[in-house]
């Protein structure tokens, strides 16, 4: 199986870069020099048997196109767009290219300046990343690479939910089912929108380890039996799916399962430090240790973690979200999402705020009366 | 007139409470968003509930709804051939938020709590209803009544039955149950009436626990508290903070 991505840049300079993210032996890079709309577009379709997928620079009108004075007028947006109407082509009689992973690579300021704000390319691509982010190379290569494998098997499977997750549909939200199963047409690089931006890059029916850690109510910091616990005893749940080998993901609905299989207990129903307990006592694994709730919170009902202290120092610190309040989501919500919270300390401290972790304007009423009454304790006052 | 800062902050965490719970709710039951009304007006400062001929208080704070619910199934429903169709929950609570939140006081100063159902049976409109009432204070009415009691039938009864069949139906009696809010009274519906949903949300839902146990131990603790100690200390019955012979009138002083 041939894996191979082409890399549409206007800056000459790229093909360390694809050299680079070529030598792991996942993919195959081919730079790809920027041209007019027009010859780009009859170069992808006439080389498309070769092309498994297409790596795009965001901006490609800096440098002018080879041979000519002129920059390109279009940015990757605009291909992106082209490629994916092109693969929904159902006339016959016209042009139609196979549906095939687009990426985008480029800069965190040509990010923040162009893309970032524009809602409206933000379901082109399937996944982004930087080229400064050289050290993650190797991962992104992995990550390229299931790109490719999930859109054949979505491709082989249409609108067969259980081999493309490969979990039984009983496990899902109805209303995820439904964006599968009622659409008029299965288009794959929709599909692959769906899995990777409502299951795998959100909360809820797919978690990550730090949302494993916390719902466990784990402090990972002195829990050196974490990780085993989780490979071991949690492998059942471990998301198997489309694109799962370049994510760690893990079914929600059947760590619950196999909490309530091994301790005889709901891990719904009980706090941080029953869940512990509970795991020590069942399991090989005994190193392990409830976290403590944040400061100026009370409760051990840990069911997210604090997304303030984790976007300043990296630090999963578990919260009830309860105590918590709700930050600003990127994503929409749907029915099977969780919100992301912020701790009342991480707010005082403004912890995260420079790395874009913002209030939701809904909970600054409660913020703000938090704070009157607890500096009003504070100040010795009535 | 705005209510005071003890209030704003419980109305504004109740209302996020409840926001919180209809969401949990609206994927399996989607008319319930129409409770988010309660949202509105807890979190505006300054609607100040009143009730009977009581002065505005600003201490005091509450809301009120009412949804509809559909439903198509009930557990030994008789005449058999009736169709199960809505489900109508309406509340309305006053609280006030010096007494609110303590283990040992009622929480509430005020509570209005009807289920409404209805069904159709050879094209007739069939009813059924139950209510969950706190008696007034200072009230004077002869009979005992528990301070909070559920009562079958009642006015919406009497004012929608035009033929009682074979059945009979009056005010007594009179049971003592523990208060509910709106959290807990949908916690009791959907026990009661939609036990799929309250079974899955028990076992999976993890903030809809947190919820429910929250306002047990807001709403229900006291109630029981009070019961509980009557058996273990022995101030006499007005010199209790809840004097457990208003929740349950059959109560003897105990040597």
């Amino acid at each position: 199986m041939s894996n191979n991505y082409i890399f549409i840049d206007d800056q000459s300079d790229i093909s360390s870069i694809t050299r680079r993210l070529s030598e792991f032996g996942n993919v195959n890079i081919t730079p790809v020099p920027i041209k007019t709309f027009n010859d780009m577009i009859t170069y992808i379709s006439t080389n498309i048997t070769d092309i498994d997928g297409v790596i795009l620079d965001l901006r490609l009108d800096e440098v002018p196109i080879a041979g000519t004075q002129s920059i390109a007028q279009y940015k990757a947006p605009a291909i992106a767009q082209e490629l994916r109407t092109l693969s929904a082509e159902s006339d016959p009689n016209k042009r139609h290219l196979k549906d095939l992973p687009i990426v985008l690579c480029s800069t965190d300021e040509n990010i923040k300046a162009i893309y970032k704000d524009e809602n409206a390319s933000h379901n082109l691509f399937d996944i982004r990343f930087l080229k400064k982010d050289t050290d993650n190379f190797e991962l992104i290569s992995k990550q390229l690479l299931c790109l490719i494998e999930g859109y054949k098997v979505i491709t082989d499977n249409q609108d067969n939910m259980s081999s493309i997750l490969s979990i039984e549909e009983s496990y899902l939200d109805k209303n995820l089912i439904s964006k599968f199963k009622d659409q008029n047409r299965i288009l794959t690089h929709n599909i692959a929108q769906i899995i990777l931006k409502d299951l795998i890059f959100s909360t809820g029916l797919l978690i990550d380890k730090n949302m494993l850690i916390a719902k466990l109510g784990i402090d990972l910091s002195v829990s050196e039996d974490a990780d085993a616990l989780i490979s071991n005893v949690f492998h059942r749940a471990k998301y198997q799916g489309v694109f799962s080998n370049g994510w760690d993901r893990w079914w929600l609905p059947k760590i619950i399962e196999i909490f309530k299989q091994i301790t005889d207990v709901s891990l719904v129903q009980v706090d941080a430090k029953i869940r512990v307990e509970k795991l020590v006592e069942n399991t090989p694994y005994k190193k392990l240790q409830v976290a403590a709730p944040i400061e100026n919170n009370l409760s051990n009902r840990f069911w997210t973690y604090c997304q303030g202290y984790k976007a300043e120092t990296g630090e999963i610190r578990p919260l009830d979200p309860l105590e918590g309040f709700k930050i600003v989501k990127g994503r929409e919500h749907l029915s099977w999402h969780e919100y992301e919270y912020i701790s009342f300390d991480a707010l005082r401290n403004r912890l995260g705020r420079t790395k874009g972790i913002k209030l939701h304007s809904s909970e600054e009423e409660r913020y703000r009366l938090k704070k009157e009454a607890i500096e009003g304790v504070e100040n010795g006052g009535n | 007139m705005e209510a005071t800062k003890k209030a704003q902050s419980i109305r504004i965490d109740t209302a996020n409470d409840i926001l919180t719970f209809i969401q949990i709710l609206e994927n399996d039951l989607d008319a319930i968003a129409s409770a988010k009304n309660i949202c509105d007006i807890l979190e505006d400062k300054h609607k100040i509930p009143i009730y009977g001929m009581t002065p505005a208080n600003n201490n005091y704070w509450g809301y009120e709804t009412h949804i509809r619910l559909p439903i198509s199934k009930i557990d030994g429903l008789k005449p058999i051939s009736t169709q199960p169709a809505v489900l109508e929950f309406s509340i309305k609570l006053i609280a006030d938020s010096n007494k609110f939140n303590d283990q040992y006081c009622d929480p509430f100063i005020y509570l209005e709590f009807n289920i409404l159902t209805i069904g159709y049976c050879s094209s007739k409109e069939m009813i059924h209803s139950l209510h969950l009432d706190r008696h007034p204070d200072n009230s004077h009415s002869n009979d005992p009544h528990p301070k909070y009691h559920f009562q079958f039938g009642g006015r919406k009864l009497e004012e929608k039955i035009t033929e009682y069949g074979q059945g009979m139906f009056f005010d007594t009696p009179r049971m003592m149950h523990h208060p509910m809010d709106f959290i807990l009274g949908m916690d009791f519906i959907l026990s009661n009436y939609y036990s799929d949903i309250w079974n899955n949300l028990h076992n999976s839902n993890h903030e809809y626990n947190s919820l429910i146990g929250k306002y047990q131990d807001i709403v229900m603790k006291p109630y029981f508290n009070s019961m509980a100690n009557h058996w273990n200390i022995r101030t006499p019955f007005e010199h209790r903070d809840w004097n457990t012979q208003d929740i349950c009138p059959q109560v003897v002083t105990r040597p």
